[in-house]
């Protein structure tokens, strides 16, 4: 598989995930409205990443490579913390999900909720963005072959929007209540994987220097250079070496969060007042 | 200072630099296991360059005092690390011209 390809599909991937289901979220919760501003800060945040990359090229400028990295862990962190409150989200209104309830001022999303989460797919593609133009640029001018690699590049990007399409169209059919748990545990996996790639990315902006030992060696399975390694790390946050503080943080959130999903509905804890108050 | 990614991970793998601000011109010599090369000092990333596919070159600067860094070019089977060593004296942080520039306006 070509190199460009597989780098386009991997910063791809990680900015459509989380447009994908940011996007299936709000639909799913009756705030189909919120679906226009959200497609118009992603193409903003397209349109803002190409002006940047064309201005560093004619400038003559490297990618600040340190702020890139940190930018990214900023971003990562907002990212679980929007992942995570879908979850809770999920979880408490699971139940009451069907029928009339649904649309009743206490299950709908409110207003600041769903501007964060169209804040969050515009702060994913300018995330992933400007890396993604300064290397299309960089391939079509200096590559040992410009077209493949361009081409390749290109695919990738496209491979990465299908695959967000994908996951749009999933978590629109998926049955929020019924399904809870499946959305749940893949958000629960989505989730764990930002905060270990947010640990990574903080490493490599120079803010984070302990617990950098090897701690697992998934390169059998996250083999470098290949499509499979892009979709293992752009979308579950899997690296061929895994640090210390990489694994920590990974099970540190996987481990809780993936308990109070799963827990058995019968032992859930009571909903809360606000829901019961809601009930007719 | 010029380095090269090959199969082999960093090329040279050993650096002898001189103390002082220091451009590192990484450039893929055609190898489609490593894309990445990272300056460390310990376990704390100072710079890198990653995302440089066969043909592709970039680069990074920093001031280097003396003392024993790493350089990591993950993927590479037998110098996917190398040592690099700096010698000479200790720079004066205003050796960086953008210091410079701005604290004399």
């Amino acid at each position: 598989v070509l190199p460009t390809f597989v780098i386009g599909l991997r910063e791809g991937v990680e900015a459509a995930l989380i447009v994908g289901i940011v996007a299936a979220f709000l639909r799913k919760e009756g705030r189909a409205d919120a679906l226009r501003p959200m497609w118009l800060g992603v193409i903003a945040a397209v349109g803002l990443c190409v002006l940047a990359g064309v201005a560093l090229e004619l400038a003559d400028q490297e990618l600040p490579q340190r702020r890139q990295e940190g930018l990214e862990t900023i971003v990562g962190a907002a990212a679980v913390g929007i992942v995570t409150f879908m979850i809770v989200w999920m979880r408490r209104h699971a139940r009451d999900l069907s029928g009339e309830l649904r649309r009743s001022a206490g299950a709908a999303l409110a207003s600041g909720s769903t501007a964060a989460l169209v804040g969050m797919a515009f702060f994913a593609v300018i995330r992933e963005g400007l890396e993604t133009v300064v290397f299309l640029l960089a391939v079509l001018q200096n590559a040992d072959d410009p077209v493949a690699g361009g081409a390749g590049a290109l695919l990738g990007l496209a491979c990465a929007v299908a695959i967000g399409a994908l996951i749009y169209r999933g978590g629109v059919k998926l049955d929020l209540g019924r399904f809870f748990r499946i959305t749940g545990a893949v958000l629960v996996l989505v989730a764990a994987g930002l905060v270990a790639s947010t640990l990574h990315t903080a490493h490599e902006a120079g803010w984070l220097g302990s617990g950098q030992q090897p701690a697992l060696d998934l390169s059998w399975l996250v083999v470098p250079g290949t499509w499979t390694s892009a979709l293992l790390t752009g979308m579950l946050g899997w690296r061929p070496q895994v640090t210390q503080a990489e694994l920590i943080g990974y099970l540190a959130y996987l481990v809780p969060a993936g308990a109070y999903v799963l827990w058995p509905a019968g032992r859930r804890v009571p909903a809360a007042p606000r829901q019961a108050a809601a009930r007719p | 200072v010029k380095v090269k990614l090959t199969d082999a991970g960093c090329d040279p793998a050993k650096l002898d630099l001189e103390a002082g601000r220091t451009t590192f011109a990484v450039t893929n010599a055609g190898t489609g296991r490593v894309s990445e090369l990272e300056l460390l000092s310990g376990a704390r990333v100072l710079g890198e360059k990653e995302n440089l596919v066969s043909g592709l070159s970039g680069s990074f600067t920093i001031t280097l005092q003396p003392g024993r860094y790493t350089i990591s070019c993950p993927g590479g089977t037998t110098a996917a690390t190398g040592i690099v060593t700096v010698g000479g004296t200790a720079v004066h942080a205003s050796a960086d011209p953008r210091l410079q520039a701005a604290t004399t306006g």
